[in-house]
């Protein structure tokens, strides 16, 4: 359908302008045909008409004299009232009166390219139409068109569903299926508007609205995102209502191809400049016309049919209605002002309603998914609960709500006291003093207690004083607290236990070591006694002090003589060694020529070496001097060491070598080793372990061949330990035995 | 002249020993059986030297030095125990009660008397030998 409004204009005017002239004629014709002055006369008033319409008449001609042939292509889509095409084809709606006032302007001659949306959103990208009307500005869009500046109208996105659905809010709508119009900005404006949500929404895209809402009534959607133009206009043509879900606020504009005039744009925004401040022009005229819901499209053919009869009557009125209708229309432009105003407001608080219903159901998740129970308490009875408090008191809500906290508690706390009381008093603190902290025990629904932890807030809603509790169950944390409390309870009594039976056992070895030591100096001196007589005596005897003996005597004499002495050093030894092994030896350390000491002691050996024809062997090496140690226990070693080796030596030698060697494990500083080496019998690998423990003597035979005490080995080896040394032996049987005793140079490794 | 020495003895026969063994090597020996005789003795004759058991019955060897000490007559006479007593400690015990030497039993017969001779002051004529 093509159809050239300014040639119409033309037309009409030319119709008009012919129609003046023929009136002007008339006129002169009737007061030439009317000679009479009081006929004329009464004609005066509709001749200052006729030539006030004439004058208007020409005011307007020159404008459509000088209009010029620009074409300007716009596509029409169905989309009333912004946009449409009426039944009997023509093209209507607000973006229509404006262009075409602005064509009247400008001089375009228009040309209607009618489609739908999507075809025309096509056309104009591929420069097939110069202008399509209402589409909104985006960031998108404008990279593919171009837009004028002032916008031509504001607009937003509501949602429509069918009468009775039940969808009041964007969260209703999870799972729903949704009608856009296909290529819309509402798409995108409707994600936007539930980021966040995950609502799992079905977008059906359609043509043109009166199609969204059909598909809406019959069910095939569940709602429809539509703009307020349409929605405001057509909505109640079906059974379908408008929901409080509106989002998105978008400016509407005649958009261009990007390679489009950029003048034609220009000259848009200044004429809807121009118009939007007079609130008496086409744009508010329009606005009003598209608005106001039964203005019907075809009264402006009906206009243009009647237009001299109009005219007629509108100039008859002209005079009249000037003044009253200049106030009405700024009336009118207030009232259209305040309803925008008005619409602003009831969006951005349809829009903060929303957003509170959002910031709710966040705060009731959080507090029905919360750990701890959480109840609201006015008056000290609960009003509202979560869901952890029926599992955590094991109640159903009913039985919560309106009972006070001490129903769910024993008669008396663990304190003694009682706890309707005490939770009375807790309350009032929260109240008169802010939040509280404490242990309390609670009981579950079957009477089981349980220790909770309770913290009491007070909250203040609107002139309501309420008491928020939250209460953690620490069952758990209790039986672990329990538990550590008794084991260390366990440990601190088997510390006390323990120490008492150490103190006891160090008291019975104290009391055990002193009857030791008693027994010993007892045994020590009751033995000296009588071997002071047989000592003393033998040696009277020997000495002839009595008289003559002859040979037999002597030698038996001699006998009792070593078989006391063999007691005496047995007594000694065995003080010696009981010395040792109670720390009461005595250890004087001192500074002393280690090769005199040896010398010394193989002199008091070497008869009875002699004795047994024995060669002694001393082998000492240059550098042995001056060694720090106790040289009394030094040369009891060796001279114990020495008389064993002769002792147990019946042919062969015994060889004494002293020498330096280097630090061992055991003696981590060089140290003096004197080694003694026989050639008696040897010993036994299964005896060398024995050989150093009391009393053990190793006999080769039945009998005892040799005298000794059978300690002499175990104190050298306590001794040297002593003096931190040690002694080692290696032997083979039948060859013979070496006895290394191992003597650091300077006690504690000191220079 | 000889020297005189008082022997403080209980045990029977250390007690014969110990006189045989000192009247043989010329000394004078008088002989008491328990601390309070002895001191009775000791006061009564000029003593050159004392020999003191240390278990004694009545009076024990140490109480009789400390009482033979606090005499004025006797304090200059050697005391020199002669004692069993041979364990830890026992000659500091016996030197603080105020004896000068100790000799521990068995008595070596052989070096007796060389041993109290060191405490014995010097005679003027022939002390000290055989007679």
């Amino acid at each position: 359908m093509k159809r050239s409004a300014a040639a119409i204009y033309r037309i009409d005017r030319f119709t008009i302008l012919l129609t003046g002239l023929w009136i002007l004629l008339s006129v002169r014709l009737l007061d030439i045909l009317l000679p009479d002055p009081v006929a004329r006369l009464r004609w005066y008033p509709a001749k200052g008409w006729i030539f006030t319409l004439a004058g208007l008449l020409f005011v307007f001609l020159p404008a459509s004299i000088t209009s010029a042939d620009q074409v300007v292509r716009v596509g029409i889509y169905q989309n009333s009232p912004k946009v449409s095409m009426s039944a009997s084809g023509q093209p209507e709606g607000i973006f229509v009166d404006l262009i075409e006032a602005i064509a009247e302007r400008e001089g375009w001659s228009l040309k209607y390219v009618p489609g739908t949306w999507p075809e025309g959103l096509d056309r104009l990208a591929a420069g097939e139409i110069d202008l399509m009307p209402d589409v909104a500005y985006t960031r998108q869009r404008a990279e593919i068109y171009a837009f004028h500046s002032e916008p031509v109208l504001s607009d937003w996105f509501q949602i429509y569903v069918r009468r009775g659905s039940g969808i009041r809010s964007l969260l209703d709508l999870t799972g729903k299926r949704v009608a856009v119009l296909e290529r819309s900005i509402q798409q995108a404006a409707f994600e936007q508007a539930h980021i966040g949500f995950d609502l799992g929404v079905k977008i059906v895209s359609f043509q043109d609205y009166a199609n969204t809402f059909r598909a809406l009534e019959q069910g095939r959607v569940d709602a429809v995102i539509c703009h307020r133009f349409h929605g405001t206009r057509h909505a109640r043509e079906y059974d379908i209502e408008e929901t409080a879900i509106i989002f998105s606020p978008t400016r509407l504009f005649f958009a261009a191809p990007k390679s489009g005039n950029p003048a034609m744009l220009e000259a848009i925004d200044k004429n809807l400049a121009r118009f939007k401040k007079d609130s008496n022009s086409i744009y508010y005229r329009s606005l009003r016309r598209w608005t106001s819901e039964d203005v019907k499209a075809g009264i402006s053919t009906w206009l243009q049919g009647a237009g001299i009869a109009a005219a007629g009557l509108l100039l008859f009125s002209f005079f009249w209605g000037f003044v009253l209708k200049r106030q009405i229309a700024s009336r009118t432009r207030d009232l259209a002002l305040r309803n925008e105003q008005l619409q602003a407001v009831c969006a951005q608080m349809k829009h903060t309603e929303q957003m509170m219903r959002e910031s709710e159901l966040k705060h009731r998740t959080l507090f029905e998914t919360a750990n701890d129970a959480i109840m609201l308490m006015r008056r000290g009875r609960f009003v509202d609960c979560n869901a952890r408090t029926l599992t955590m008191f094991g109640c159903s809500r009913e039985q919560i709500i309106g009972a006070p906290p001490y129903k769910f508690s024993p008669p008396t706390q663990p304190d003694g006291r009682c706890s309707e009381e005490k939770a009375a008093e807790k309350i009032n603190k929260a109240v008169a003093e802010g939040p509280q902290f404490f242990e309390w025990e609670h009981c579950r629904g079957d009477g089981t207690p349980f220790a909770a932890e309770v913290s009491l807030n007070r909250l203040e809603l609107g002139e309501e004083m309420l008491l928020q509790a939250i209460v953690r169950d620490i069952t758990g944390r209790k039986r672990v607290e329990e538990a550590l409390r008794a084991t260390q309870a366990g440990l601190e009594r088997r510390v006390v236990e323990r120490t008492a039976e150490l103190a006891s056992a160090k008291e019975r070895a104290e009391s055990a070591d002193r009857v030791k030591s008693a027994f010993l100096a007892t045994m020590s001196h009751e033995l000296r006694t009588p071997l002071n007589s047989i000592i003393g005596f033998t040696g009277l005897l020997l000495q002839g002090l009595a008289g003559p003996l002859n040979v037999e005597q002597t030698k038996q004499l001699h006998m009792v003589k070593a078989s006391g002495q063999h007691l005496l050093d047995l007594i000694n030894d065995v003080l010696d060694i009981s010395k040792i092994e109670a720390g009461q030896i005595e250890i004087v350390n001192a500074t002393f020529d280690l090769t005199e000491s040896v010398r010394k002691v193989v002199h008091t050996v070497t008869p009875l070496a002699d004795r047994k024809q024995l060669p002694l062997i001393m082998q000492i090496a240059p550098e042995i001097s001056q060694i720090n140690s106790d040289r009394r226990r030094v040369e009891q070693i060796l001279l114990n060491l020495l008389s064993n080796a002769i002792k147990f030596t019946e042919k062969g030698k015994v060889t004494l070598t002293v020498d330096i060697v280097p630090g061992t494990r055991q003696i981590p500083h060089a140290a003096c080793r004197i080694s003694v080496a026989d050639t008696g019998p040897g010993i036994k690998r299964e005896d060398l372990a024995k050989l150093f423990l009391p009393f053990r003597q190793l006999d080769t035979g039945l009998t005892r061949q040799h005298e000794g005490t059978g300690l002499g080995l175990a104190i050298c080896k306590r001794l040297a330990e002593r003096l931190g040394g040690a002694i080692t032996v290696e032997s083979e049987w039948g060859k013979g035995s070496t006895f290394q005793f191992t003597l650091p140079i300077h006690r504690g490794g000191k220079l | 002249m000889k020297y005189t020495i008082l022997l403080i003895e209980d045990n029977e026969q250390n007690l014969y020993l110990e006189t045989f063994l000192l009247e043989q090597n010329g000394f004078e020996v008088f002989a008491a059986k328990s601390g309070p005789e002895g001191i009775a003795l000791a006061t009564k004759i000029q003593l050159d030297l004392i020999l003191l058991d240390i278990q004694l019955p009545l009076m024990d060897g140490y109480a009789v030095a400390r009482e033979l000490r606090q005499n004025q007559a006797l304090k200059d006479v050697p005391v020199v125990a002669v004692t069993s007593y041979a364990m830890v400690g026992d000659r500091e015990r016996v030197l603080e009660a105020g004896c000068n030497g100790y000799i521990e039993k068995p008595i070596n017969p052989d070096t007796f008397k060389n041993e109290i001779e060191k405490y014995l002051k010097p005679k003027p004529v022939n002390g000290g030998t055989k007679s």
